[in-house]
């Protein structure tokens, strides 16, 4: 080996290590948000932090499905066991009754400032007669442990009534669907968007029910919003992985079939190795952490450098050196790198997290490509190249040579008449279609959703406020209001915050109304008339009413660190101005008669529907980026327009571009696609490659030269679309956008690029046909 | 005159007078009750409470089904249960509910005591409880300490009296000083 080829080789395997060591450190981070704008309205932003973060998102739903009723109630009740006393569960419910009210505080000490209590002669009988009757009951010996100290049994009927104010159907004691299945709530310790910790409690559930149910044909369905996000990451792997294989065999079929050579098989992988491990080494060195959907649609996107080593290998000539070989087509190489990473630069200008990232992983990723290419493949091959000669030269109908330019004109023009006269909307704005998950397991979510007592988080209604107190107080005020939209079917139900913690106001008011202990032992004695009870009984139950008389209302400070606190802080949010609480609420039937009503009530309160804001992002995200294009795109423009010769060749590289773009997204469209995200940004793949093909065609006019860059263009052109072809065939809807727009646009931009490239010079015709030794 | 199966007839009805003055084993008594497939039984209640002055009375019927099944049906407006395995139904306050009994240990221990000893289940017995069998064979006092301290918080001692392979009195006092008697007279099923 020759000094430089040591020193290359060298250098390559430093980047090389140092890449490894970088990126041995990478964290992969899955969560969403770094994909939504963070340039919405603030309070937006706020909300859509506080769901994600929310309870909701750790809710398992589980549905079971046995031979009959009984048996399903059966498993329900023996899984609703095991799971309560794993760890990996907070709460675990499923209808059945709770007995014992256990103790928690601080909620059992304020219980009689919680709730309305009937303090009555009358009340106080009826209370005292239900526990007579509840002391004979074989469970007596739990509910008889409170009995002292809270005989209208106050703190029970508060944990009853934070189950929910929507009762699921029961059946034997337990909650079953609309469609005979029992079901059950888990939410789990782990956050919702752990998926790790998910995905362990996904199988803590399986294995729990598989023990139960070895001898019937039981089924179990687990959906919600941890599961739904497990299994979209386990589509996403597989899908991903056999993507991967495919493509990678069947680009390794095709350099074997054009170069038949393993050197240089073996050669063309260095370019895109090298350049994925300095993609994943920058982002993670700029970032800290690198997002999956980066790495995945990076590499993807960075398929595009396998082109640069096939440019260098068709060049190889005979008796020359590799270095001169690349020489020869380095200038041309260079600008089409440095196009292609324009168009990637401008998704850096880009507000959004998730995009920022991906410009900088297939800008450094390219870079390293292209230099890899220059520096260490030629080097690396046999000098002078002793090899085979690879050429092939363009077989051009005469008539498309003459009409080459108008005829592509022609199409641009149609394409975008098409596209302009079309009533299908081109873009699409449902943020779901961008979704991994089947409709089908979406719809399964939301049919048991509806029959169990955890809200919707799509629709809710968002209270603005100055403090905390005032908010409650509107809460108070409104909840009347809400009953009668129940009641009315305008909503199907919702969830208060002032419904476990009662505004101050509210507190005094019922501390006021409390008797005062003369008053409260007067009354007992009247109201155990006729009842067995000693006299004495209740005297825990009166010094409890006696303290609550003077303990300072309970706050949202008091309540945060509890475990049912917890779920109740995200219920609301505060901003730099003002309070927001969040009342989810169920099944909205008629959004513009409830818009009305809320209007109605006068308080600041508006409906939001969590998939309106998201729509609405979605929309955002694409003007944004289509500016971005349209600056990356005046860049590439001003770059091409500085390196050519003439405007006759700027026109021969511009409009086969355009006209590839536009056919693109006109055939997209005409087969049904609504353009997406990664849609667009696989047209910046699109666009690199149409630029590269454009110079390439136009390089030069010496039919020798032309063959070579012929032969590489064409081997380019079969590996690429290909591979995009295999990801068309994918089920995920991201690799299905990426793996369309890119065979379609690829092919368009050879073809274009071909019929509009320079004619070969007729006069040097005869050596042409020496040159095509294949 | 007197055939082989007379004598034979005449030796089994003079074997419990033989035997009763013998004092009586736990298997003994285990396989007893398990020969029997299912009972029915009038049962009067009365539970001594502290809260309360005077004992809470109620009468009803318990009905066994081997292995696992118990029901308690209230004739004096009392609550009424079913147990079959690990559930327990309940009607309260018009409505019905099922509740685990392996999610409330202390009750899961109450309804072994009695549970398991009509079906004859040793094992189940001896699982909750440290046991003390005294008496002969049809006059018998089998006596339950709970072995789990969080079944001990509750119950104190289980204690139940019996001929032959019926109970006749369950006692049971509860760590509270609250008691119950519950006195059974069973029907013969046929």
């Amino acid at each position: 080996m020759k000094n430089s080829s040591i020193t290359a080789v060298i250098l390559w395997l430093l980047l090389l290590s140092g890449a490894v060591i970088v990126t041995t450190k990478t964290q992969i981070s899955t969560d969403m948000s770094a994909f939504l704008p963070n340039s919405t309205g603030p309070e937006e932003q706020l909300l859509l932090e506080q769901l994600q973060n929310g309870n909701s998102n750790r809710v398992l739903l589980l549905a079971i499905n046995a031979k009959n009723s009984v048996a399903a109630a059966r498993l329900s009740s023996q899984l609703a066991t095991t799971l309560r006393n794993a760890p990996h569960f907070t709460r675990v419910r499923n209808g059945e009754l709770q007995l014992g009210d256990s103790i928690q505080e601080p909620w059992f000490r304020y219980r009689y400032l919680l709730k309305d209590s009937d303090f009555s002669v009358t009340g106080l009988h009826e209370a005292l007669q239900k526990r007579l009757q509840e002391l004979r009951s074989l469970t007596g010996l739990y509910t008889k442990q409170n009995l002292a100290a809270d005989p209208t049994a106050n703190f029970r009927h508060l944990l009853q009534q934070w189950q929910g104010n929507t009762t699921p159907l029961r059946q034997h004691g337990v909650w079953f669907s609309t469609d005979g299945r029992a079901l059950l709530l888990a939410e789990t310790r782990a956050a919702g968007f752990d998926l790790d910790a998910q995905q362990d409690n996904l199988a803590v559930i399986r294995n729990a029910f598989a023990t139960l149910h070895q001898h019937d044909s039981a089924q179990l369905v687990i959906s919600g919003a941890p599961a739904i996000a497990v299994a979209s990451r386990e589509t996403i792997r597989s899908e991903a992985r056999l993507a991967t294989l495919t493509a990678s065999l069947a680009v390794v079929l095709i350099l074997l079939l054009a170069y038949r050579s393993w050197r240089l098989l073996l050669l063309s992988a260095l370019p895109l190795a090298g350049a994925m491990l300095t993609a994943l080494a920058t982002t993670t060195l700029l970032f800290g952490t690198v997002h999956g959907i980066t790495i995945a649609f990076g590499i993807t996107l960075l398929g595009i450098a396998i082109d640069y080593p096939i440019h260098l290998f068709s060049h190889l000539t005979v008796g020359e050196s590799p270095a001169r070989s690349l020489a020869g087509i380095w200038k041309t190489l260079r600008l089409g790198v440095a196009s292609t990473a324009i168009g990637f630069i401008s998704l850096l200008f880009t507000r959004f997290d998730g995009l920022i990232q991906l410009g900088s992983f297939t800008v450094s990723g390219l870079l390293a490509a292209a230099l890899i290419t220059r520096y260490l493949l030629p080097p690396l091959l046999p000098s002078p190249w002793q090899g085979k000669h690879y050429s092939r030269l363009p077989t051009r109908s005469r008539l498309i040579s003459h009409i080459s330019l108008p005829l592509t004109t022609v199409l641009m023009l149609l394409s975008l008449a098409y596209l302009s006269s079309s009533d299908r909307p081109l873009w699409e704005s449902d943020i779901t279609a961008l979704s991994p998950i089947p409709e089908s397991v979406r719809q399964q979510d939301r049919l048991l959703r509806a029959n169990l007592p955890v809200s919707d988080v799509n629709q809710m209604l968002l209270l603005q406020a100055d403090d905390v107190e005032s908010l409650l107080q509107t809460q108070e005020r409104l909840k009347p209001i809400m009953q009668s939209w129940v009641a009315d079917g305008l909503i199907g139900g919702y969830t208060l915050l002032a419904d476990r913690l009662p505004s101050m106001a509210r507190q005094h008011q019922r501390q006021a109304a409390l008797p005062t202990t003369a008053q409260l032992k007067q009354r007992l004695n009247q109201a155990e008339q006729g009842l067995p009870f000693r006299s004495a009984a209740f005297s825990p139950f009166i010094s409890a009413v006696s303290q609550s008389r003077d303990l300072p209302p309970l706050t949202l400070e008091q309540i945060q660190n509890t475990s049912l606190g917890q779920s109740l802080t995200c219920l609301l949010f505060k901003s730099d101005t003002a309070w927001w609480g969040i009342i989810p609420i169920a099944a909205a039937s008629d959004t513009a008669i409830l818009q009305q009503n809320i209007a109605a009530t006068g308080e600041k309160m508006r409906y939001i529907e969590l998939r309106g804001i998201t729509d609405r992002m979605l929309t955002q995200f694409r003007d944004t980026a289509l500016q971005n294009l349209a600056w990356g795109g005046m860049a590439i423009l001003l770059l091409l327009g500085w390196s050519s010769h003439n405007l006759h060749q700027l026109t021969r590289i511009i409009l086969p571009l355009s006209a590839t773009i536009s056919v693109t997204v006109a055939l997209l469209h005409l087969l049904g696609e609504q353009l997406t995200l990664f849609h667009l940004t696989s047209l910046l793949l699109v666009i690199g490659i149409g630029i590269d093909y454009g110079l390439f065609f136009s390089r030069t006019d010496k039919p020798s030269e032309q063959g070579k860059t012929a032969h590489a263009l064409r081997v380019c052109a079969i590996s690429t679309a290909t591979v995009f072809a295999i990801l068309a065939l994918s089920r995920l809807p991201i690799l299905h956008a990426i793996g369309m727009t890119v065979v379609l646009g690829v092919v368009a931009a050879y073809w274009f690029a071909r019929i509009c490239g320079v004619q070969y010079n007729a006069k040097e015709d005869s050596t042409a046909t020496a040159d095509q030794v294949d | 005159m007197l055939t082989g199966k007379t004598i034979n007839s005449l030796l089994l009805l003079l074997l419990p007078i033989v035997v009763q003055a013998a004092p009586i084993t736990l298997p003994q008594l285990m396989a007893q009750f398990s020969a029997v497939e299912s009972r029915r039984a009038d049962y009067a209640e009365k539970q001594y409470l502290a809260m309360l002055e005077i004992p809470l009375e109620s009468h009803g019927t318990l009905t066994f089904h081997a292995p696992d099944i118990l029901e308690k049906i209230s004739t004096d407006g009392g609550n009424s249960y079913r147990i079959e395995g690990e559930q327990l139904q309940i009607q309260q306050n018009g409505e019905q509910h099922q509740i685990s009994l392996n999610n409330y240990p202390a009750l899961a221990a109450f309804v072994a005591s009695f549970r398991a000893t009509l079906a004859g289940d040793q094992q189940t017995l001896q699982r909750y409880y440290h046991i003390t069998l005294s008496g002969v064979l049809n006059d018998w006092t089998l006596l339950l300490e709970p072995k789990q301290d969080e079944i001990a918080v509750i119950i104190r001692t289980i204690t139940m009296h019996g001929s032959y392979n019926r109970v006749r009195l369950i006692e049971t006092v509860e760590r509270s000083g609250d008691s119950s008697q519950l006195k059974l007279s069973e029907r013969n099923e046929k």
